[in-house]
């Protein structure tokens, strides 16, 4: 994922850096499978000080961006493969989606909650696709699309 | 029109009296909008009664098959129940 930052390191006003989607908290991290590579103990948050290959240290200022977060497991469920979800800022909360799947959304104070919440809403949709067939095409086709990558634990 | 400051209440109100949704709760409330039987849209409204975020509030008309002011006229009741299903019917094969 890009992620565009601002450092007010000496020369390097505008510096555009690739961080990994966990540069933001552990707790981000924790929302995904066990198996997601975290590659930074502790992500680099508003105020850290960074440095980049022709400039001194500055410090970081993130401008709020969508994250892009791995969903690899539902909440009772497996996933055959990871869905990408998108988490923004939404006022004082945020909000997590899945452009595979516009139908479900997660609200959150958190990323994490935000995360979870997305999660479940996308169990619990599959739940209700399961239990009937009165559905109109799209959410058939979906409910087959669903099938394809999710699986009992 | 007021677009911004709907809460929870107002939607899930305007859900279950004009549209005859019946939700379940997990994390959010869901329930689904049925034409000629048919489960056409679900929608999803947080928990809570703070007024609903911009975003998710469009999302949340997303899921209606409406825009963000569509929305807002639907909780405000400007739009009936009729005119709604007929919105739906233009904008989704339902059969």
């Amino acid at each position: 994922m890009q992620t565009r930052v601002q450092c007010d390191g000496v020369g390097d006003t505008d510096a555009v850096a690739k961080l990994p989607v966990w540069f933001m908290t552990d707790a981000v991290a924790s929302a995904v499978t066990e198996a997601a590579p975290v590659r930074y103990s502790r992500g680099l948050l508003d105020g850290d000080k960074c440095a980049s290959s022709t400039t001194s240290i500055g410090v970081i200022h993130m401008v709020p961006q969508v994250l892009q977060v791995p969903i690899n497991r539902l909440v009772t469920y497996s996933l055959r493969k990871p869905i990408a979800c998108m988490v923004e800022p939404d006022d004082d909360e945020w909000l997590a989606q899945v452009p595979d799947i516009p139908q479900v959304f997660g609200l959150g104070k958190t990323t994490t909650l935000a995360v979870q919440a997305l999660m479940d809403e996308i169990e619990s949709l599959y739940d209700d696709l399961l239990e009937s067939d009165d559905f109109t095409p799209d959410w058939l086709a979906l409910r087959s699309y669903l099938k394809g990558i999710i699986e009992p634990r | 029109m007021k677009t911004r400051g709907f809460n929870s209440d107002d939607v899930h109100r305007c859900c279950t009296g004009k549209l005859k949704v019946v939700f379940r709760s997990r994390k959010h409330h869901n329930g689904w909008f049925r034409v000629d039987g048919k489960k056409v849209c679900r929608i999803t409204i947080p928990m809570g009664h703070k007024p609903l975020p911009e975003k998710t509030f469009v999302s949340m008309a997303t899921q209606l098959l409406l825009s963000r002011d569509e929305m807002a006229s639907l909780v405000e009741c400007t739009i009936t129940r009729d005119a709604y299903t007929q919105m739906v019917r233009e904008r989704k094969p339902v059969a």
